[in-house]
């Protein structure tokens, strides 16, 4: 078994994988743990310890997820996947059968995990920083998400697929750089930001944006947030996090064409 | 749909509401649907709770909103008929 240790802002992520590519993969997108600061200003860390293992099942056949939960544990099932998690979600048991496995099973683990810890939430969208804030954008498949992304460079980009938005414990609300993205898989170059605002992305050959209502705008969220429903607990817990989010900051209908020109709308 | 002025009305149980900048949404957590009220239907899905006839709702509508009871009447029934079409409330 290989050992690679995350930490991301106060929890860390204890990876025990059994082949050296899953490690390299994990490696390659979760940030290292560096030594703790000597002069004792690190927070209280809570540890998950997620033991992973390659050769399992099938290639991924657009099939669904299904869920057992019976009390002690949740089982998440896919054909290219088997990931068992402690009722706290605390620890994890997975097994793969390629990267997109991968992928798929640590957003559903993570999403959960951080609902059921109300840390924050991971959302469906990208994100790119612009005068110190993060801006999300959000959309159907095909309106945008990733393009927005491109067309911003030079702009820091935090996410192109799964945003990963954290409650900092203080009423503040920060995006931390994704672990999991799609295109620009390697790292980004800004570690966090407090959020700007979200926009829902709108193809039209007028560029504007309309500020949106409050309930509007946690409709469009809660629709974007990974999860798989089992629990109507979890669920309580999840429309309280897009609530939160939604009365802290401003979202936005973009109506935007495919080139930069929406930043001038938004900064 | 005519529902009767005495006739018991439930709301379903697995249902959280959330009020924001004055409009209202009720969100099923059984079925993951969401349903947006505006102040009016929000107010009407608070007094359920407690008042669960139509008869009675007619009556809170009339003092809260200082509005006649045909109005209220109205109002009610418009909104409870969509609640019942949509499953966030039942009769029986």
């Amino acid at each position: 078994m290989y050992l690679y240790t995350s930490r991301i802002r106060d929890h860390r992520l204890v990876f025990n994988v059994q082949t050296e590519h899953l490690k390299e993969w994990i490696a390659s997108r979760f940030p290292e743990e560096m030594d703790e600061p000597a002069d004792g200003s690190g927070q209280a860390v809570e540890s998950i310890h997620l033991y992973i293992t390659d050769f399992y099942g099938s290639m991924y056949d657009d099939g669904p997820v299904e869920i057992e939960d019976n009390g002690e544990t949740v089982t998440y099932k896919r054909i290219d996947y088997r990931m068992e998690v402690s009722a706290d979600y605390g620890s994890v048991d997975l097994k793969v059968f390629d990267d997109l496995a991968l992928k798929h099973a640590l957003i559903t683990w993570y999403s959960a995990w951080l609902i059921h810890r109300r840390k924050g939430l991971l959302i469906h969208s990208s994100c790119v920083v612009e005068n110190g804030k993060a801006w999300i954008f959000v959309g159907h498949s095909g309106a945008g998400k990733s393009t927005v992304a491109e067309l911003s460079a030079p702009r820091p980009i935090l996410s192109d697929e799964a945003t990963l938005l954290l409650f900092d414990g203080q009423g503040g609300i920060v995006i931390q750089d994704s672990p999991l993205r799609s295109e620009n898989e390697e790292r980004g170059e800004a570690s966090s930001c407090p959020l700007g605002g979200i926009h829902f992305l709108i193809q039209s050959p007028e560029v504007q944006r309309v500020r949106l209502g409050k309930v509007d705008t946690l409709i469009g969220l809660m629709d974007k947030v990974f999860y798989w429903k089992h629990s109507k607990l979890e669920t309580g817990k999840m429309i309280a996090a897009c609530r939160e989010v939604v009365e802290k900051v401003p979202a936005y209908n973009l109506y935007f064409q495919k080139n930069d020109a929406f930043w001038g709308q938004i900064s | 749909m005519t529902i009767s002025a005495g006739r018991i009305l439930r709301r379903q149980e697995s249902v959280e509401s959330a009020e924001m900048d004055g409009e209202w949404v009720l969100l099923d957590l059984d079925s993951h649907s969401i349903t947006k009220v505006n102040e009016m239907g929000g107010y009407i899905w608070e007094q359920l709770e407690h008042h669960n006839t139509l008869g009675q709702l007619i009556d809170r509508i009339a003092s809260e909103y200082d509005v006649d009871r045909e109005v209220a009447r109205r109002d009610a029934e418009v909104f409870i008929a969509e609640l019942i079409r949509v499953g966030l409330v039942t009769h029986g």
